[in-house]
């Protein structure tokens, strides 16, 4: 028979759990960001056109 | 509770056995992290301040005086990078690492071997930052923003991206602890809408932390292979942009002024209502206003860039959101000023530098309006009236709190009462000379003195002069700060009771005082009486 571990863990072991698991999961958002901050850079560098559009856009008014 | 705190005791024998070094350089404890962070704050003050000292002293006078201008530059650079990272922030980590178990009931961070990593990183970034005014070429002269191409002509930029990436993953690495210690460990019954203020203001700044930090790092890291590996992110010649930069830079960089403030408006929700007496008005008001200044600390960033020649319809879209900003802060101060109201006020030093930075942040605020306004902004930007509304949001803003949170929170660190009589000193001095420092600069703004310059026109002598005579007072006046402190930790004969102050309510003031190294080993009970901010209706 397959033992439950988790109902056995103290009420506070079972905080430190999900604590570590509430981490992973906001450290992982915090990669995202910093990955997605420079892949749009490298977008905007490989799509020219869409640049200069606004660029000149803003120029205009 | 009085079996927890046997509990606590039996738990503390241990930590006696600790040497210096397993104390503080390998304590995993929130109290003696927390403590670290509040003493490296406070080496960064003096640091950051007296590159400031610098500033003002070159500018006493026109003419160039004492210092030539590329290390003018980098004072204004270091003053800024210094006090923002090195200060004010791990100040706001150094109160949250100490108050949040308590407020919370929890033993201790959810992370404690990542917390003490998170402290040590930071002598190290430092080091490396501060090691480039001794290196030939010198240091970062381009300004805290860091705008290319002027950035990238300093010989320092490598040593200043890593000590920047550092401290970026020191502080996501403290708001990861602080997120998961805040939605994890709280004791049975400490539900999220009976928490402190100030542990809510800490929740919505650690998730804004999360997420520009890494938007800072990913800028800087474009910034060094912009010079180092060919690439052209900001490079115009290549085909890049040097305004991208700035867009990138204003995205982490106006939220990172709410992070530096967040945390104040906590502490200040902390220490009216305890010396007024009376639980904070608009309890939930004050939350969703600081969860409502956060998320519209988003969509106001390009309001630092209104002069680079944006298109109009960003320009009226980001006036319009930056002024909507008032709102929710108007709430907040108006809230305080109804919790005063009526109240059975005394005014301890807490409370008198509660009180002045209600007032001061408040001006701070209305010369903030005045800058979102776009053809005003044309006249008044990147001039002296910058320097003096943002310096009344961070110095009469986030450090007067910060003060303010020592003085409250001392008794229950150290066991004893501070010199109230000091305090006052400090108070009254500090509160006169800082706008001695920073009301003229207004005045210099307004006729047209432009910022981070060392020289300038004759008709702008003497309010500078008043400035700088301003600036040095302030200065002088942290020196009782540091005296109050020093008497206090080792020389005060005055005990502190466990809640210190009357009015206090929160589960911090019903451990002991000092409070035990180990707290809350068994989650404590919960009472709705002895919250904060009273009952709270469902």
């Amino acid at each position: 028979m397959q033992l439950d571990h988790q109902t056995l863990e103290s009420e506070q072991a079972q905080r430190v759990r999900r604590a570590r698991r509430t981490a992973a999961a906001v450290g992982i958002v915090a990669l995202v960001v910093f990955v997605v901050s420079i892949v749009q850079m490298f977008w905007l560098q490989h799509h020219p056109q869409a640049h200069a559009q606004a660029v000149k856009e803003a120029l205009m008014q | 509770m009085a079996h927890a705190a046997t509990h606590d005791e039996h738990h503390d024998e241990h930590h006696e056995h600790l040497n210096f070094f397993q104390r503080w350089v390998m304590s995993t404890n929130h109290k003696d992290i927390g403590t670290l962070y509040l003493v490296f704050s406070l080496l960064m003050f003096f640091i950051g301040g007296s590159f400031a000292m610098v500033i003002r002293a070159e500018l006493f006078k026109p003419g160039l005086q004492l210092v030539q201008p590329y290390f003018f530059n980098e004072m204004t650079t270091m003053h800024a990078l210094v006090m923002i990272f090195g200060a004010v922030m791990p100040a706001f980590v150094g109160l949250g690492n100490w108050m949040i178990p308590l407020m919370v009931g929890a033993p201790d961070m959810a992370l404690p071997r990542m917390n003490n990593l998170s402290f040590w990183i930071l002598p190290f970034a430092f080091a490396l930052l501060l090691s480039t005014l001794f290196l030939p070429g010198g240091g970062p002269a381009g300004g805290w923003t860091m705008y290319p191409p002027l950035s990238l002509q300093s010989a320092s930029t490598a040593y200043v991206v890593f000590a920047v990436h550092l401290m970026g993953i020191s502080s996501i690495m403290g708001a990861i602890n602080i997120i998961a210690t805040i939605l994890n460990m709280r004791a049975p019954g400490m539900d999220l809408l009976k928490m402190p203020v100030f542990v809510w203001s800490w929740l919505i700044t650690a998730f804004l932390l999360i997420a520009v930090m890494p938007v800072l790092a990913g800028a800087v890291t474009m910034l060094l292979t912009d010079k180092y590996f060919n690439t052209h992110f900001f490079d115009a010649a290549g085909g890049g942009d040097p305004v991208l930069f700035q867009h990138v830079f204003w995205f982490f960089g106006h939220p990172e002024v709410y992070i530096m403030i967040l945390p104040a408006f906590g502490i200040i929700s902390e220490i009216i209502p305890t010396f007024a007496r009376k639980p904070i008005f608009g309890y939930k008001a004050m939350v969703f206003a600081i969860a409502s200044i956060a998320f519209l600390s988003f969509i106001v960033w390009a309001h630092h860039m209104f002069a680079v020649g944006l298109p109009l319809g960003a320009e009226i879209f980001f006036m319009y959101a930056t002024m909507l900003i008032a709102v929710p802060t108007g709430v907040k101060v108006f809230n305080w000023v109804a919790t005063m109201w009526g109240g059975s006020m005394t005014f301890e030093t807490p409370m008198l530098f509660a009180v002045a930075f209600v007032i001061l942040f408040t001006i701070g605020g209305f010369s903030g309006l005045m800058l979102a306004l776009v053809p005003a902004d044309f006249q008044y930007h990147d001039t002296y009236f910058v320097v003096a509304h943002f310096h009344y949001v961070l110095v009469t803003g986030a450090i007067f709190a910060i003060i303010a949170a020592t003085y409250y929170w001392i008794p229950k660190w150290t066991g004893h009462m501070y010199s109230e009589f000091w305090g006052k000193m400090h108070f009254w001095n500090s509160v006169v000379w800082v706008n001695v420092l920073f009301f003229p600069q207004h005045f210099l703004g307004l006729a047209g003195m432009p910022r981070r310059i060392p020289d300038y026109n004759v008709a702008f002598a003497n309010f500078n002069m008043i400035s700088s005579i301003g600036g040095f007072l302030f200065g002088a006046s942290q020196l009782i700060f540091v005296g109050v402190l020093i008497h206090c930790v080792w020389f005060s004969k005055k005990k502190a009771t466990d809640r210190v102050w009357e009015g206090a309510k929160g589960l911090e003031w019903t451990v002991p005082s000092p409070a035990p190294h180990h707290t809350f080993s068994i989650a404590p009970v919960v009472h709705d009486e002895e919250l904060a901010h009273g009952h709270v209706e469902d």
